[in-house]
């Protein structure tokens, strides 16, 4: 009987093959996810300062057509690691601020062909529970794009007041495509 | 391993792949939110740093949804009722 042999050029030309497969189908499931953004939007870098972050989310991945959007907002302290020489950083992540100090917004954007314009959703503004509490979240999942097909766009905001006036910014997400 | 049960582990590998692939677009798993199109290199918003953040106070405009003569949903320009276009800064929150 004679012996299978297998060239290593069909073994490396079928990994090859898989591979691409694999990769193809990974890179569609990529883009067809969410955009997300996350980070500090302002920094006190004095000891006993406050770190507004953000963290914005939106998709249609899970509920199909029907984009959806999440923001967290919270507040850090700066902080210096007592015996080294570390500057002062965001580290106290379980500081608490007042109610009603700490504030999350998010628009639902869509694009024009030429601008950016807010799809009307009367977004509020979300504050921290009283007494006091350390992050504060909100979220919204529409049945159907609002503005219809097209390429949209989550624009979050967070602030924070430690008493000085509201700290923080907005902070924009990449576009997605969502199906009318 | 022999290079026989080697081979054909590859060759199911492939076929598995291909078949999982297929039935995924035959199912419409990928339409979704994929356009027809490749997607167009839209510019950060006005007053971005173009990495996420922005930089400078945004003004910008509205939409309402309108659904269209065709029946598909679309948008108008929202406007005040002195007729000029509705926009809303990005701005700090107001005090509670």
């Amino acid at each position: 009987m004679k012996p299978f042999r297998l060239g290593r050029a069909r073994l490396v030309v079928a990994g090859a093959a898989t591979l691409a497969l694999l990769v193809v189908g990974t890179g569609v499931a990529f883009a067809q996810g969410g955009a997300r953004t996350s980070g500090y939007l302002y920094r006190n870098t004095s000891d006993g300062g406050i770190c507004t972050y953000i963290n914005t989310h939106i998709d249609d991945t899970y509920t199909r057509d029907q984009p959806e959007m999440d923001t967290y907002g919270s507040v850090d302290q700066t902080v210096t690691v007592a015996g080294t020489s570390s500057p002062s950083a965001c580290y106290n992540t379980s500081y608490r601020i007042l109610g009603g100090n700490l504030a999350v917004q998010q628009q639902l954007t869509v694009w024009t062909g030429s601008q950016w314009v807010i799809c009307n959703t009367n977004a509020p503004w979300v504050y921290n529970s009283a007494p006091s509490s350390h992050d504060v979240r909100t979220g919204f999942t529409w049945a159907h794009p609002p503005c219809g097909q097209g390429w949209y766009e989550d624009q979050a905001a967070s602030y924070a007041n430690d008493g000085t006036g509201w700290k923080g910014g907005w902070t924009y997400t990449n576009y997605i495509w969502v199906e009318g | 391993m022999t290079m026989k049960v080697r081979y054909w582990l590859m060759t199911g590998a492939v076929v598995a792949a291909s078949a999982t692939g297929l039935s995924m677009k035959v199912a419409g798993a990928f339409d979704a939110t994929t356009p027809t199109q490749a997607p167009p290199a839209i510019p950060a918003p006005p007053g971005a740093d173009g990495l996420g953040h922005f930089v400078a106070p945004v003004r910008m405009p509205v939409v309402n949804p309108v659904v269209k003569a065709d029946g598909t949903v679309g948008y108008a320009p929202a406007v005040n009722a002195d007729g000029s276009p509705q926009t809303v800064e990005l701005g700090p929150p107001p005090s509670r």
